[in-house]
């Protein structure tokens, strides 16, 4: 993350050898990008934070904030890809990983990297269907994906019957630490980084935002859309199934209430995050630093001794700031509202 | 497409079977087999919460097990915990005119205007689970479940023997993990806990208490606060009114760093998620309050009633203390 | 064509509502019974307003979240201020914190650009958090739940005070739509903001109209919901949004604004209701409602697709003759 920050914004591609930006261009190019924005809002409550708050600037702290931001970040940056695409969201984000947690609890006696897997597995064919739905037959993803929560959660109903299903073998292994970072908050990493790659690097990626940006624009150069929303889908669907499984294996058994809140969450994370609703603008790297801005913030109004309704209250107003912040800088005509 | 479409329900159908394998239904105990067939026959609407609830599932099929063995004609109506959609089912339940109704209230304190239109319909209601909110208890023929605010003591209790048991010294931090904030349960047991740890040990002070919304994950992120917040050799335990948030909190404290033995952690339900931690030694106790039971005293409630048989205004289930040694007492309401 | 399409798509949605009605009247006896119809059109009338207020932000192609906050906040100020002083100070004052939350939506959205969908994650949070304030982690109840009795108590057999307040909205609502300036105006933004700007129509004015409507009707039905059930519970009713939501895209109106007529968004918050109300009715369990929903959902969502293809094709071979395309847009035009 600071890494990124540290790095000044990619210059446009349309830059002539002879006419290089200066920094000052490049600053106010900078500034009025929402998304810049918002990781510097981040990095500023960080550091606000870090002063005035006595607890929070210890190891301790932040690996508690890592950890409580990592599933939800996992399944925000899949889903930002369907946001970027154009798709608006997937509604079916808490269903699937509620299923997944049921399933990896279900399979966990096959050892905890076979019922990752089979979690992992069952997030990325449910994700590539609505996918194709959403792609190849243009249905609207609200409601398919609202309809396929319904359908995941209806046939979970049946075969459950609403009973818990405890994990019947040792997930500790997802418990452990790599390289030092606890598991969860390696899987987060793992998957940002895997997003922004995919997104930023591969042709696929590319193309990705801009169908988001201009589907029509992609018609005409002979691009087809379905496929890569398919891809977005069948990603976002794979990561919601990961945070699943590590989900069952945090909780030792899967439930289908388990993650309910995740969904929204990572909606949240996405829109803060500064990706476009409107699709096109944005990368999965935003919902990264979405998910961790609204984790930073509870953890850090918990932490001031605010009651749970100022904490909201706080919260709210603050989401509220940075979203209007990152729209009033990025005022500027030619993105202005409407892209479709 | 339809075959892709089906293949999917297929193999999602395929992996939940293998996962069903795990409920059996508890034994209905025989209630009142003498009478004979009395109350085959009579219709009994049970207006019931989430159908994704562990709890609320065991409960439901306990009910169904005692309504079936005595012949009931059951209907079972299921809500999300949305107060408003209840209100609109029981309009609808009037409708049908059952001989009775038994309600586990959505909201303690919006089930009040559905009682009175019941009681205006001419159907008797039990209530069960959740005692709703009123000095005026002519609305309801008998309340069966939970005595939340005992239960809050009991809990209390729990902990300040375990303090003798270990040998320790009166006097500390407690934090509590509070379910969903402004709701009767959540109210009442943190009053009844509060209470009853004032007159057994006022040395010890509730310092500070986060809602955790009866939600795993949630409880995880506000017991890790907490703990940043509070940890410290001042800290000597927490209450959680409930057992599927305690273990949120003992994966917290973990991760912190605080070994959750040396803590004084006390739970609520006796759930599965206690069962696991009782025995490792992360908790120390938990309340029981066991959906068997609960379901169980719900059904029989309704059958002395259809009977015309006289029962008391109140039948509170047992809540005694389980700690590690007596964890065997939960094996009903686990499903074991 | 597109838009024969749309309207064609509102007589779909009340076709498939007639359907539904025709097929629980031979299924479920009692589903046309007087009681019935007035349980229905109760769920009917509060879905209805809801799912009308929010079909007006998405027909401005904007979305509005902050109902989730919005409907209880308002039944917490009317319930709170109704039991310390009076309940129609209590309305008024629910109102106007309502009204205040839909101008801050609506300004903020036009005046910074910025998704509403954004802008409304923050307000919810917001009004979800003064709602816990309102509630002070007490319960909230009427004492005298007379009131709420006689506000749903029969009028004309199948309507009732509570409905016909609701079903005024949704009436207002649809003539402002179909017979105003106002409406013509919300229509042209959603469909084309800029051109709309362009030809001299104000985009501000209608952004805050819609979204100030909205909150205004979340609000009503708040209130009312809050004196019926005379009581008051905080937390975001994410739910109710997604119920509301549903049954506006049941009724063909498309999330990218423009598309679709009002009565299309009453269809569809009456085919949900209608197959809510029967399938209880005939006792079908919660899971095979969820399911059948999503079936309905499933089939509204792939007619519409194949079709809007259909359409599409034939309006785009006709489009790419008179239309320049579109200036290219360097695939790079991503934040990073």
């Amino acid at each position: 993350m600071t890494a990124e920050l540290g790095s000044p914004p990619t210059a446009d591609t349309r830059t002539a050898p002879t006419r290089t930006p200066s920094t000052i261009s490049r600053l106010r190019h900078a500034l009025t990008d929402g998304a810049v924005i918002i990781r510097l809002v981040t990095v500023l409550i960080f550091v606000v934070a870090s002063i005035a708050v006595p607890q929070f600037a210890t190891g301790e702290n932040f690996q508690t904030l890592l950890q409580s931001v990592a599933l939800i970040g996992i399944a925000a940056v899949g889903l930002s890809l369907i946001t970027i695409v154009g798709r608006l969201f997937s509604l079916s984000v808490s269903a699937t990983i509620a299923i997944s947690a049921i399933l990896f609890a279900a399979t966990l006696r096959w050892g905890p990297w076979t019922a990752l897997l089979v979690s992992a597995l069952f997030g990325l064919l449910s994700g590539a269907v609505q996918g194709v739905l959403v792609g190849r037959w243009r249905t609207d993803p609200i409601v398919t994906t609202i309809a396929f929560a319904a359908i995941m959660l209806g046939l979970g109903q049946l075969f459950t019957e609403g009973r818990n299903i405890r994990g019947d073998g040792d997930a500790t292994v997802f418990g452990s630490t790599v390289l030092g970072i606890p598991g969860q908050v390696f899987a987060f990493l793992l998957a940002t980084v895997v997003a922004w790659w995919l997104h930023r690097y591969t042709v696929r990626g590319r193309v990705l935002s801009l169908i988001g940006l201009n589907e029509k624009a992609a018609l005409v150069s002979g691009l087809r859309s379905w496929p890569i929303v398919v891809l977005a889908f069948g990603v976002a669907g794979l990561f919601a199934g990961v945070a699943g499984g590590l989900l069952g294996a945090q909780s030792g058994q899967g439930n289908l209430g388990l993650g309910a809140a995740f969904g929204f969450d990572a909606i949240t994370a996405v829109v803060v995050g500064g990706v476009s609703v409107k699709g096109g603008r944005g990368s999965p790297f935003d919902a990264a630093v979405g998910a961790l801005l609204v984790g930073l913030l509870g953890n850090v109004l918990i932490l001031a001794g605010l009651s749970y309704e100022t904490q909201l209250i706080v919260k709210g107003v603050l989401v509220l700031g940075a979203v209007v912040l990152a729209g009033a800088t990025a005022l500027d005509p030619t993105t202005r509202r409407g892209g479709r | 497409m339809k075959t892709l479409r089906g293949t999917v329900a297929a193999l999602i159908g395929l992996l939940l079977v293998l996962v069903a394998g795990c409920g059996p239904a508890a034994e209905p105990t025989a209630v009142g087999t003498a009478a004979g067939d009395d109350v085959r026959g009579k219709r009994v609407a049970l207006l019931t919460v989430a159908q994704s609830c562990d709890y609320c599932a065991l409960h439901t099929q306990q009910f169904r097990a005692v309504a079936d063995a005595a012949g009931l004609d059951l209907q079972v109506i299921v809500n999300d915990f949305d107060a408003g959609e209840q209100a609109q089912q029981i309009n609808q339940v009037i409708v049908t005119k059952p001989d009775a109704a038994v309600v586990w209230p959505a909201d303690a304190a919006a089930i009040m205007p559905s009682l009175a239109r019941l009681r205006a319909a001419g159907i008797p209601v039990i209530v069960t689970n959740a005692f709703p909110q009123s000095d005026d208890d002519s609305y309801w023929a008998t309340y069966t479940g939970p005595d939340d605010v005992e239960n809050g003591a009991q809990a209390a209790r729990a902990m300040v023997e375990g303090l003798k048991e270990r040998g320790k010294p009166l006097k500390g931090d407690v934090v509590v993990l509070i379910g969903v904030p402004g709701t009767p349960g959540t109210i009442n047991r943190y009053e009844g806990f509060t209470r009853a740890l004032a007159q057994l040990a006022p040395d010890i002070e509730v310092v500070g208490r986060q809602p955790g919304n009866w939600d795993q994950t949630e409880a995880t992120s506000a017991a890790a606060t907490l703990f940043t917040q509070f940890g410290g050799p001042d800290l000597i335990g927490m209450y959680s009114q409930a057992d599927n948030m305690l273990a949120g909190a003992v994966l917290a404290a973990q991760r912190a760093g605080i070994d959750p033995k040396s803590l004084m952690l006390v739970g609520h339900n006796c759930s599965i998620e206690a069962y696991d931690a009782l025995a490792s030694g992360d908790q120390y106790a938990t309340v029981l309050q066991s959906p068997i039971d609960d379901g169980d005293a719900a059904a029989k409630a309704v059958i002395t009633l259809l009977r015309g048989q006289p029962q008391p205004k109140n039948v509170f289930i047992a809540n005694p203390i389980i700690t590690r040694d007596t964890v065997s007492r939960c094996d009903a309401a686990v499903g074991k | 064509m597109i838009s024969l399409y749309w309207n064609f798509r509102v007589r779909l949605a009340w076709g498939l509502v007639l359907l539904a009605v025709v097929a629980f009247a031979v299924m479920a006896p009692g589903f046309l019974s007087v009681s019935n119809v007035h349980a229905l059109v109760q769920s009917f009338a509060a879905l209805g307003v809801l799912a009308v207020g929010l079909s007006l932000t998405m027909i401005a192609g904007e979305f509005d979240l902050s109902i989730a906050g919005v409907v209880p906040l308002t039944a917490l100020i009317t319930i709170a201020v109704g039991q310390s002083t009076s309940l129609v100070v209590g309305v008024v004052l629910g109102l106007l914190v309502a009204l205040a939350f839909g101008l801050l939506n609506g300004w903020l959205t036009a005046r910074f650009s910025i998704p509403a969908l954004a802008v409304t994650v923050g307000t919810m949070v917001l009004t979800t958090g003064l709602g816990h304030a309102v509630a002070g982690g007490e319960v909230v109840t009427l004492t005298d739940f007379g009131i709420g009795l006689s506000l749903d108590a029969p009028v004309a057999g199948i309507l009732s005070i509570h409905s016909i307040v609701e079903l005024g909205l949704v009436v207002a609502a649809v003539f402002v739509m179909a017979r105003t300036w106002t409406g013509l105006t919300i229509y042209s933004v959603g469909s084309d903001p800029a051109r709309s700007a362009a030809s001299g129509l104000s985009v501000s004015r209608a952004m805050v109209t819609v979204f100030v409507a909205s909150a205004l009707f979340a609000g009503v039905a708040g209130a009312l919901q809050g004196i019926s059930l005379a009581a008051a519970t905080p937390g975001a009713d994410l739910d109710t949004v997604l119920q509301a939501a549903t049954a506006v895209i049941v009724g063909g109106v498309a999330l990218s604004g423009g598309k679709g007529k009002v009565l299309g968004a009453i269809a569809g918050a009456a085919l949900l209701s209608v197959v809510g109300n029967g399938l209880s009715l005939i006792g079908t369990p919660t899971a095979v409602v969820q399911l059948a929903n999503a079936a309905i959902l499933l089939v509204v969502v792939v007619t519409d697709g194949t079709l809007t293809r259909l359409v599409r094709r034939g309006a785009e071979n006709a489009a790419t003759t008179l239309v320049p395309a579109p200036a290219a847009t360097t695939p790079q035009g991503g934040s990073s």
